[in-house]
């Protein structure tokens, strides 16, 4: 049975592109941007390795636009934005997502406090 | 690995992959510009360089040239071979083969060479032996093919075709002999330095 790290990047993996789409509904973001952005939300320290092929993926699909700016002082950075069709990708999935986990939850949460476990979760910032 | 040879290593594992030269240009600058921000080692923050190129080319479908002309390459030769084939389970010894199928085959192999030696080539250090090697080597092989083909074997030839096609034949068969040999020593590389 998996624990800890591995769960965490085992359930990353499946839902990491729609937390990538919601980051963006924000404003347009570079890569580096975005892994703060993710890390601030709890998602843990995402590795360039992990993101930047997610973020290829998104633009080949379609569901981003990505724009290279030159750095005036600092590095270039490729900035990536949402298109329509990736705003109603990442609605669409959202529900469905929200509603799965809910399920889960609904599984869980029971078995939880039987073991004693009633704590809160820490609050995602 | 420095992140100058780490970015070096990833351009030429990225273009051995497959990856158009923009689109490697692309990969590379994006890693750059992380790495300036950041500061992160680059094996730590994308992993080994191969390891990523693989990464971030996977789910990309558009066909390079490079795959188009192999794929064609494959169709023309197994074509040419199952002719061979067919034609020495009827009993014959000789299987006609039309000049212009010999000849895309050759020129469709030599696309694939020219297209991939340079890759393989940059990847092995740039030795200023390996094109004379090869031309050398192709040279020296189609003679003392011909010289074989017409004196010794004579109508026993597999494949009948005009002597200039042979010759190019011969050319294309070398620098494929040389590719495969380039390859496995890229791989080679692979294993140690990922």
């Amino acid at each position: 049975m998996m624990h800890g790290a591995d769960r965490h990047a085992q359930w990353l993996r499946g839902v990491l592109d729609l937390c990538v789409l919601a980051a963006l509904t924000e404003k347009e973001r570079y890569g580096y941007d975005l892994s703060q952005r993710l890390e601030k939300a709890g998602l843990g320290r995402l590795k360039g390795g992990t993101l930047y092929p997610v973020l290829g993926r998104l633009e080949q699909a379609g569901l981003v636009t990505a724009r290279w700016q030159v750095g005036e002082q600092g590095p270039s950075r490729k900035y990536y934005d949402l298109t329509p069709v990736g705003r109603d990708r990442l609605v669409a999935e959202a529900g469905t997502w929200i509603e799965f986990a809910a399920h889960v939850s609904a599984l869980l949460e029971p078995a939880r406090r039987a073991g004693g476990g009633e704590h809160e979760p820490e609050p995602i910032p | 690995m420095n992140r100058n040879q780490y970015l070096e290593e990833l351009r030429h594992r990225l273009s051995f992959r497959g990856a158009s030269r923009r689109r490697a240009k692309d990969i590379v600058a994006e890693v750059r510009s992380h790495l300036d921000e950041s500061g992160e080692d680059p094996v730590e923050a994308f992993g080994k360089p191969d390891e990523y190129a693989e990464r971030a080319l996977r789910g990309y479908r558009w066909p390079t040239v490079r795959f188009l002309t192999l794929m064609l390459c494959a169709v023309v030769g197994g074509s040419l071979v199952m002719r061979s084939v067919s034609a020495l389970r009827r009993g014959q010894a000789i299987a006609s083969v039309p000049n212009s199928e010999l000849l895309l085959w050759v020129v469709f192999s030599l696309a694939v060479s020219v297209s991939v030696l340079p890759v393989v080539h940059r990847r092995l250090g740039n030795s200023r032996w390996h094109v004379p090697i090869f031309i050398l080597g192709a040279v020296l092989t189609v003679t003392v093919s011909n010289y074989l083909g017409s004196s010794v074997l004579g109508e026993h030839t597999l494949v009948r075709a005009g002597s200039w096609v042979m010759f190019m034949a011969g050319i294309g068969l070398v620098a494929a002999t040389g590719l495969v040999w380039l390859v496995w020593r890229h791989l080679s590389g692979v294993s140690r330095s990922g």
